[in-house]
């Protein structure tokens, strides 16, 4: 029984002109009672939150957020996070991720006021935080910001950073905070990432942290599109895969195509046996042999270029 | 039970959540019916009510069923046959699929357009895309079709596809027949890239059925090309088989009504997709798409969503915003239906006990059967269950499909119990049956 928009139901609805079929109806946009988004006139439902707009809520009382953080895929799929243990993995979990690589139960994050706590929960595929693996059993503190990683599938973990973190942090780890906010601004939107979160709104105000336009930015990789590849001290593989550091979705660059190296302010490319090849400068590496690069260099993997930049 | 009981077009259900209000307020005047469609949708949320300031869990179901009635005439075919040639097809296999592209050739009209590509380490246009002019022609070409070595099945499908494309704009039902019989061989052969094709021809209006002939080839495989490519999917246990299946599958084709099913899923702000049972969403901005199979006339398919609803003060509050657009097989015409789903949302918890949908309850209970049913045949490919273990797993998946009036996928897995009993093995059949329960026919 499906019908024409022109035929959708008066669900209770109040007219709100005459039904005469002389009058054109006027449209008059109308604020969501419960949200107060503006809606075009004619709309049934509210196009934010879906409140039946003739009706009136019987309690506007606020309803108690329960979300305390989100992890998000790369496609911009959110899950919510809880407080307490949230399980992950493909089936019957809280965290719900139909992948192949993802275990039926492949890890808990649990939520507690002020820290997040990830566990593998003896996955097939492991869970990662940037490279290092959580082994089961032995949970790790994650921060908002952090990429996990479950088989092959990456998420962000968004949420407020904590102020009993964020203390913790300063005072552990400068180089750690600064690489957290670099991922977040590059992954987020700027508009997204003054958005107050839930959780900030219930828990006590947060002091934002201070980015300083002066200081030094990493090594990376830069696209014609203007999309940035960070790369980090140690390994960052190159490759199609999204557990790659630096993960390429282009189909001609292979599954594990290249692995750049940061020593102490020295960069080498090492090509790993790649279908399509790596190049420097038109130049193409041999496979395993390493190759220093110099600011400015231009690499193709495949027939993706990127402009080195320190 | 008949599967057309469903669908209840009466007056008001109790147990149903009312979405329109057909014959309800006096004050409106009533709409003409639209031009008949030739298909229909109904969206159903397991519960019209839920608790008012607390998150929960809910499913809706979509519901799409075809009118049984014969539409105009019916849209050319642009048909393309993949045949695997490898050296196993050898003596019978390989006449019996001879005979069975004749009978396919004999079936067509002449403003039908057909294409044969052959395959092996090695791909052959056998016959371009044209006209079906003359028969005997085209069988005779159909008859030298010699075996070779090992299976490019990756080059073979892209080579069908690019047959299927090369005709121009719309105005056909697309649709490649892909047989094989064993696992690919050459070319490129994981299992991602060759889905990934699959969904990538199926996004450019090309549909794909998957035939696997004979105990050898994959049928996880074969299954996951049938279910990203919109198509469907048979098991050829004989050689003597494949004529039949050849002809029922170009029977169905006839009947498409409906091609290119796309279903949005809008979400309202405080709502997530957990999952699609047995299905592939694509989740955008509160939003998930799913790709639905080609509609025959005269049949019903569903979509079964769970979805996570957040805490909302009283009130009627729209879930979601279920769209579907489709072309119509017969005038060619893209259509779109959509309809609301809505719930309300009260402090009345027995008002949400009382009202759970016996039709949505039905569909959740097939849904954890197709599950039940991966697992088990998951099991068994890995060995990880025995097959003593496997049939006391299949009894069960069994009993819960006729306690849903699923009759022939429950014929399926008896079949299969007696496979497994006389040391057969199942998993090919029992693919099948869960791409069927899936699909919710």
């Amino acid at each position: 029984m499906s019908v024409d928009k022109t035929q959708m139901a008066d669900f209770g609805r109040t007219q709100m002109v005459s039904p005469s079929g002389e009058v054109t109806q006027m449209a008059v946009s109308t604020t969501c009672p419960v949200c107060k988004t503006v809606s075009p006139g004619g709309e049934m439902y509210c196009a934010d939150c879906g409140f039946l707009l003739s009706s009136q809520p019987v309690e506007v009382a606020p309803v108690v957020s329960s979300v305390v953080g989100k992890l998000v895929d790369t496609s911009g799929r959110e899950f919510d996070l809880k407080p307490g243990a949230n399980t992950i993995g493909r089936q019957d979990t809280d965290v719900l991720v139909a992948h192949p690589t993802v275990s039926r139960s492949h890890a808990k994050l649990t939520v507690t006021g002020s820290s997040f706590l990830l566990e593998d929960t003896g996955s097939t595929n492991g869970t990662f935080v940037g490279n290092a693996k959580v082994e089961p059993g032995s949970p790790v503190q994650v921060r908002p910001g952090d990429e996990i990683i479950f088989g092959s599938v990456m998420m962000r973990l968004d949420g407020a950073l904590p102020e009993a973190v964020a203390e913790v942090v300063a005072a552990e780890d400068d180089a750690a905070l600064e690489s957290v906010v670099a991922e977040i601004l590059i992954a987020t939107d700027p508009d997204e990432a003054t958005d107050t979160t839930p959780a900030q709104a219930l828990s006590e105000p947060v002091e934002p942290v201070e980015i300083h336009e002066d200081e030094p930015t990493l090594a990376r990789f830069i696209a014609g599109d203007g999309t940035e590849y960070i790369i980090n001290p140690g390994e960052n593989t190159v490759g199609r895969r999204p557990s790659n550091a630096i993960a390429v979705p282009d189909p001609y660059i292979s599954g594990s195509h290249a692995v750049i190296t940061s020593e102490e302010g020295v960069f080498t490319l090492t090509d790993l046996g790649s279908t399509n090849g790596t190049f420097v400068n038109g130049d193409k590496l041999e496979p395993n042999a390493p190759r220093e690069l110099s600011d400015g260099d231009e690499v193709m993997f495949a027939q993706v270029s990127l402009r080195f930049v320190i | 039970m008949d599967k057309t009981q469903m669908f209840n077009n009466g007056p008001f259900d109790n147990e149903r959540t009312q979405l329109s209000g057909f014959g309800g307020d006096p004050n409106r005047t009533q709409m003409a019916t639209p031009g008949q469609k030739s298909i229909s949708m109904e969206c159903t949320a397991g519960n019209r009510y839920a608790v008012a300031t607390r998150g929960s869990r809910e499913h809706v179901l979509v519901s799409i069923r075809a009118s049984g009635a014969m539409g105009g005439a019916r849209m050319p075919l642009n048909l393309c046959l993949i045949i695997d040639r490898s050296a196993s097809m050898e003596g019978q296999p390989l006449e019996y699929v001879k005979r069975a592209c004749g009978y396919v050739v004999d079936l067509l009209e002449p403003n039908d357009i057909l294409s044969v590509v052959t395959f092996e380490e090695r791909v052959d246009v056998l016959m371009p895309a044209r006209r079906v002019v003359n028969k005997q022609l085209i069988k005779e070409h159909i008859n030298r079709i010699e075996c070779g070595n090992t299976t490019n099945l990756y080059d073979g499908i892209a080579a069908g596809s690019s047959q299927i494309a090369s005709i121009p704009g719309g105005g056909y039902v697309n649709r490649a027949l892909l047989f094989t019989d064993g696992d690919p061989t050459a070319g490129i052969k994981d299992f991602s890239s060759i889905v990934g094709l699959v969904a990538e021809q199926k996004s450019r209006g090309v549909t794909i059925t998957s035939l696997g002939f004979g105990g050898e080839y994959n049928e996880e495989l074969l299954a996951g090309i049938a279910k990203r490519a919109g198509g469907n999917y048979y098991y050829i246990s004989r050689p003597e088989l494949i004529p039949e299946v050849f002809r029922k599958e170009l029977e169905t084709l006839m009947t498409v009504v409906a091609r290119n099913l796309r279903l949005r899923v809008n979400l309202s702000r405080w709502v997530q997709v957990r999952q699609a049972y047995g299905k592939l969403p694509t989740f955008g901005d509160k939003s998930a798409d799913i790709t639905l199979p080609d509609v025959e006339r005269g049949s019903a398919e569903s979509a079964l969503l769970e979805v996570e609803l957040g805490g909302r003060p009283s009130g009627t509050y729209r879930v979601s915003k279920v769209e579907l657009t489709y072309e119509d097989s017969s005038t060619g015409r893209t259509e779109t239906l959509e309809q609301d789903v809505v719930i309300e949302f009260t402090a009345d918890e027995s008002l949400v006990s009382a009202n759970v949908n016996p039709q949505v309850e039905r569909e959740i209970e097939v849904a954890m059967a197709s599950r039940n049913l991966e697992r088990t045949v998951m099991g068994m490919r890995t060995q990880q269950i025995s097959p003593a273990a496997a049939v006391g797993e299949l009894q069960k998946t069994k009993a819960m499909l006729v306690s849903q009036g699923k009759v022939v996928q429950a014929r399926d897995i008896q079949q299969a119990i007696d496979d497994i009993n006389g040391g057969a093995a199942p998993e090919k059949t029992l693919m099948g049956t869960i791409y069927n329960l899936d699909r919710g026919k």
